[in-house]
């Protein structure tokens, strides 16, 4: 095997030393052989050798995606403590299901998949709140979440957005937000959200027609 | 003004390596319980069986025929009670590590549903099952919160409400709901007469 699929690599070995918080920490033995992967690894090979018990694989896998996926989370729920939360029960599920992981090249949107539904259960529980007056504050609004030089004007559009966003029903907004805001293709929201395509557009139509009214969004490109 | 598409593109991309890495333990230290308490409730339920079978004393030479048969069904009773008691807290441990099924978040999802269909009975009664049966849920003191303001705004029983709110109070409550908590708590004891309802910060 070569360095490329990482079973004896000699490219950049990812050697951890004692303290690391990467270092497995279970004390599990793994029922595979444990080597060093290449940074190069394709996720679909990191996920097979971590089905096969390698916790290597599993921390690379981790470590590839967790970012991307804290991010997304962010800006879904719009507080950084629930995003370390989701990503947590994220991966917890994902390694407990890692066999039913049909096609491995799909890890990241199978995990961004369970994520999104984390997400949503979340949303929902903060109507409950909503619905006895006393709504959690968000700790990091979309207007928080700001590139640093953004204008005034571009920061009270957003701050707008984030408002009318955490008016709407959980199913629209991280519709919307999954479409608008990340940039997702209509087919991989309607994944991501478990529904039909024709249910997703629904969903994303109702939220345009109540956000259209505040905040205007760039024309989409054809 | 308008905002480009997709709108992260003028939101921060940066990753926040804090928040991964204390993730990742995080998710090391629950992992490493469950496998720890897993065998072990599996050994437990083994070994619950084995001692009730095995090591039962036998009853005591020539007893009459019915003293026999009441022994009987009294030792049979006692040794499925033992057996169900045993095999049902290493059960239940077992369980506490597994994350699925979200029975709190079907109580308070169908709690939202009561209140928004204006049954706040309904929704006291699902959200005191929480507090009752899953406390140590860290979102038990959410459900208990919201079921202290239905007490006191819907249903016009402070002294629950008083209950309620000091019981969320004791389990940690999110950090930006301790203030509301408070204050609520303030308001439902004067609504059932305290005479010194007490302060937010106490």
């Amino acid at each position: 095997m070569d360095g490329q699929n990482g079973r004896k690599s000699t490219v950049e070995p990812l050697e951890e030393a004692d303290d690391s918080p990467w270092k497995d920490t279970v004390g599990q033995p793994a029922r595979a052989e444990v080597v060093h992967l290449a940074n190069g690894v394709e996720t679909a090979e990191l996920v097979v050798r971590a089905r096969a018990g390698d916790v290597g694989a599993e921390s690379l896998l981790y470590r590839r995606h967790a970012g991307d996926l804290v991010r997304v989370v962010t800006r879904l729920t719009r507080s950084a403590t629930a995003a370390e939360d989701v990503v947590h029960d994220t991966f917890l599920l994902v390694f407990e299901r890692l066999k039913q992981l049909r096609e491995p090249h799909q890890f990241r949107a199978w995990a961004l998949s369970i994520a999104v539904s984390l997400v949503r259960k979340r949303l929902r529980r903060q109507k409950l709140l909503e619905w006895v007056g006393l709504e959690a504050l968000a700790s990091e609004p979309l207007e928080a979440q700001a590139r640093d030089g953004l204008s005034v004007e571009a920061r009270g559009e957003l701050a707008v957005l984030d408002a009318v966003l955490n008016r709407l029903p959980a199913n629209q907004r991280l519709a919307w937000a999954l479409r608008h805001i990340e940039g997702e293709k209509l087919d991989d929201v309607a994944l991501l959200l478990g529904r039909s395509l024709a249910t997703t557009k629904r969903y994303i139509a109702a939220a345009e027609r109540r956000i259209g009214v505040h905040v205007q969004l760039d024309r989409e490109a054809p | 003004m308008s905002l480009p598409r997709p709108v992260r593109t003028v939101l921060r991309d940066d990753a926040n390596d804090q928040a991964v890495v204390r993730t990742w333990v995080r998710l090391q230290k629950t992992r490493q319980a469950s496998r720890k308490v897993l065998p072990l409730a599996v050994a437990g339920l083994v070994l619950a069986g084995l001692t009730a079978v095995v090591c039962w004393p036998e009853p005591s030479p020539a007893p009459s025929a019915s003293v026999l048969l009441a022994r009987g069904r009294q030792q049979t009773t006692t040794r499925a009670q033992t057996t169900r008691v045993l095999s049902t807290q290493v059960v239940a441990d077992a369980r506490s590590v597994r994350p699925p099924p979200d029975v709190v978040g079907a109580l308070l999802d169908a709690a939202a549903e009561a209140l928004r269909t204006g049954h706040p009975e309904r929704a006291e009664a699902l959200l005191s099952e929480v507090a009752r049966h899953h406390e140590g849920d860290p979102r038990a003191p959410t459900a208990l919160i919201a079921l202290g303001r239905i007490q006191l705004d819907a249903l016009h029983r402070p002294a629950d409400a008083v209950v309620s709110l000091t019981h969320a109070l004791e389990l940690n409550p999110p950090e930006d709901l301790v203030v509301s908590t408070w204050k609520s708590l303030e308001e439902a004891r004067r609504a059932a007469g305290e005479r010194d309802p007490g302060s937010f910060p106490p």
